[in-house]
């Protein structure tokens, strides 16, 4: 997301020199997510600093219809119903920008709250620094025990679906986790501890 | 001071109205005839042509500008009778003594006109000095002349503009100055509009020709007077501190108006940048030299708008500044008017010309990748959005056309030894370049007539007249920073607005004319003198006002 957002900044110079930091921090984010994803979500929308509001609202716009519109999975849709139907309160988490997520509110019917990152915007641009919390890593399932405190849920009896080994404590947070289309990591560890593993891919 | 009621303030008036057929000037009479239907009569001053009687010409705009189209689905066949009840059609020119009305009409409208609105003017920049100075400043002074005869309540709402405080600089208040020039220097406009009566009929003399001159000869005299009168124009403006002819005939207007007519109850109504519609029938724009030139020529490949960032770019909605008329014809009415109102953004909801820039760049971004017809279009061209550039740049276009010229001429005296088809090439290609320097000649005039509002001079104008007007009706308070959030309006309706309605006519081509179901006919018979009263008893009697 902030590679697109860096790669279709305003004029021609600013987008080499947005990309080349993203280039630059890129190797280092991915180091540092092994073991503190929140640094490097921070790291990488770093790369919006000075960026207008209305610049980035209508990028965050052509992310969503490009890479999110079109790739909601069925059974993952048929999952947010069936979680509706048996009466939970679907929450959806990510590390995307509410800009760009917000939209899932409107096109995801059942999904009741999406937590996800904010960027601070002072005088209309983007400062490049996120509004706490930071939806990340450890820091998300540290949002989420919030959230379930404030909300007065039992996350023993929640159910939540993840994909990447960065969620492996978000998932033993709760009293039914599900590893959903795994990443390797989580895959192992999944199986290491019996976590049920969903597949679909369409 | 109480809320004002527009409805019950406007009920039963008479008001006379020139410049119906110009964008404002249209817009408002769809304005009073939809939301306030219990005026008492519109008097809408057309000139006839001579193939065309003003009545037929009424007849024409009514039913083929789309403006009207909301009216047309409102009242179908009814239309014709419902705007005749209304509206009577005095065929006149304002640049006529008593604007040229026949003695009966005259005389009627001298019994029972209550305010004359005078929104004629011409609005080109740099028109020729003698068109611009015969419209905007006799014009008004006729206006003038005519309200003072008026025998029930000599009124007049002049509509002027924001801009007639030339390159002053910093925050503009809502006063008429009579006595100075922009430049501040003692400035006699008195002597000024001799000064410019002589100048025109010295340079017409310069350029008399015998009486069996050929039709060649006068189209190339009429040409040549029409330059020099341009220069004219434009080298006394920018010797006072104006911009542009239009700035400085607006004001030598409003000076000549306060200094000849110090009895006159009117009111100076200035507008800034009038742009498409937001609140009331949102979407519409037939205007000409407002920012629809800046958002075409940012269609194509050109990017560097002369910009300084930061600074204010006054653009305000027609239906707002409609309201704003509406209301200051109300205070007039009931003696609330003060003696200018400001009618624009920059005050309480401002915009910036880099914002407005990059806005623009943002709309045609969007629409290009999913309307471009070509591959380029879709992914190239939507990526080379328009700058503000503030500093002199290497790609401005005095360079850019000079480096044109200075190919051109390398081209055309390319060396001897080159082998004949390859001199051919270089004459074409110098063809091309000579043609890229004249299709950049008018773009470069006008970023130049636009630099003063985008670049040189950072002004905002003050509203507070408008915004301290508390009217009772909700849709009529004028109120820019609740109505407009500037990306959605950019995005969502003025540039829509723009490729639907101006676009069009800079690329020569016609927007679609519109056609009613039911064809809309002006019936003279149906005047209307006691429906002033009648419509008064229908408000008391509904207990609204008790008089």
């Amino acid at each position: 997301m902030a590679a697109y957002f860096a790669a279709n900044a305003h004029s021609i110079s600013e987008r080499v020199l947005r990309l080349g930091s993203l280039a630059v921090t890129g190797p280092l984010s991915a180091f540092m997510g092994q073991n503190d994803r929140g640094l490097s979500v921070r790291l990488a929308y770093s790369a919006c600093r000075g960026m207008t509001q209305d610049r980035l609202l209508t990028l965050a716009d052509e992310y969503y219809e490009n890479f999110i519109e079109d790739q909601w999975l069925d059974q993952g849709l048929e999952l947010i119903q069936q979680a509706r139907r048996q009466g939970h309160r679907v929450v959806l988490l990510s590390e995307g920008l509410e800009m760009v997520m917000g939209r899932a509110l409107k096109d995801l019917r059942g999904v009741d709250e999406v937590l996800c990152n904010r960027l601070e915007v002072r005088n209309r641009r983007a400062t490049g620094r996120l509004q706490e919390p930071i939806i990340a890593g450890h820091e998300a399932c540290q949002q989420v025990k919030k959230y379930a405190q404030e909300q007065q849920l039992d996350l023993s009896q929640s159910l939540a679906y993840a994909t990447y080994g960065g969620d492996m404590l978000l998932l033993a947070s709760v009293g039914h986790p599900c590893a959903a289309n795994p990443d390797f990591t989580l895959r192992r560890a999944a199986r290491e501890v019996d976590w049920p593993i969903v597949d679909y891919n369409n | 001071m109480n809320p004002l009621s527009i409805r019950k303030t406007l009920a039963g008036k008479h008001i006379l109205l020139t410049g119906a057929t110009g964008f404002l000037g249209k817009f408002w009479l769809v304005t009073i005839l939809d939301l306030i239907p219990e005026i008492g009569r519109v008097s809408v001053l057309m000139r006839g042509k001579s193939r065309m009687p003003a009545d037929k010409r009424f007849d024409d705009m009514v039913n083929h500008s789309p403006i009207f189209e909301h009216l047309h689905l409102k009242h179908g066949p009814e239309l014709s009778r419902f705007i005749s009840e209304r509206v009577d059609v005095v065929e006149g020119s304002i640049d006529r003594k008593m604007f040229g009305i026949a003695p009966d009409r005259l005389k009627s409208l001298q019994e029972n006109c209550d305010l004359i609105i005078n929104c004629a003017g011409l609005t080109d920049f740099n028109p020729d000095l003698r068109m611009s100075f015969k419209t905007n400043v006799q014009g008004a002074l006729n206006a003038a002349e005519l309200a003072q005869s008026l025998k029930k309540s000599p009124q007049l709402l002049h509509v002027s503009t924001c801009f007639v405080a030339g390159r002053r600089e910093g925050y503009i208040d809502e006063v008429v100055v009579d006595t100075e020039c922009p430049k501040g220097l003692d400035y006699d406009v008195e002597a000024e509009y001799q000064w410019v009566l002589d100048s025109l009929n010295k340079l017409e003399d310069s350029f008399s020709l015998p009486a069996d001159a050929s039709s060649k000869r006068i189209r190339i005299r009429d040409l040549r007077l029409r330059r020099d009168s341009i220069k004219l124009g434009k080298d006394r403006a920018a010797y006072w501190g104006w911009p542009n002819i239009y700035t400085y005939m607006k004001h030598m207007a409003e000076a000549m108006l306060v200094q000849r007519f110090p009895e006159l109850s009117m009111s100076m109504f200035r507008p800034a940048i009038v742009e498409t519609s937001v609140r009331y029938l949102p979407g519409w724009n037939e205007g000409f030299n407002g920012s629809g030139p800046f958002a075409y020529l940012l269609k194509g490949w050109f990017r560097q708008i002369p910009a300084a960032i930061d600074n204010p770019f006054d653009i305000v909605p027609v239906d707002l500044v409609c309201f704003g008329m509406t209301n200051a014809a109300a205070a007039m009415l009931s003696g609330r008017a003060k003696p200018a109102y400001h009618c624009g953004t920059t005050h309480l909801n401002r915009l910036t010309i880099d914002r407005a820039t990059e806005l623009t760049g943002l709309a045609h971004r969007t629409h290009l990748r999913k309307n471009g017809r070509r591959f380029t279009d879709r992914f190239l061209k939507s990526r080379f959005e328009g700058i503000a550039q503030p500093d002199d740049t290497v790609w401005s276009m005095e360079n850019i056309r000079d480096a044109a010229r200075t190919l051109s001429r390398s081209l055309r005296n390319s060396p001897d030894w080159l082998p004949q088809f390859a001199k051919d090439k270089c004459q074409d290609w110098a063809y091309e370049f000579d043609r890229m320097d004249r299709a950049l000649k008018p773009v470069e005039a006008m970023l130049d007539a636009f630099s003063p509002f985008t670049r040189d001079t950072w002004q905002v104008f003050l509203c507070q007249n408008l915004k301290d007007l508390k009217v009772e009706e909700p849709e009529f308070q004028f109120n820019p920073d609740a109505a407009i959030e500037w990306r959605d309006y950019w995005l969502h309706v003025q540039m829509p607005a723009l490729r639907k309605w101006c676009f069009p006519k800079y690329a020569g081509t016609e927007i679609p004319r519109y056609t009613p179901e039911h064809t809309f006919q002006w019936d003279a018979s149906l005047t209307n003198p006691a429906a002033a009263s009648k419509t008064v008893t229908n408000i008391v009697g509904q207990g609204v006002v008790k008089q």
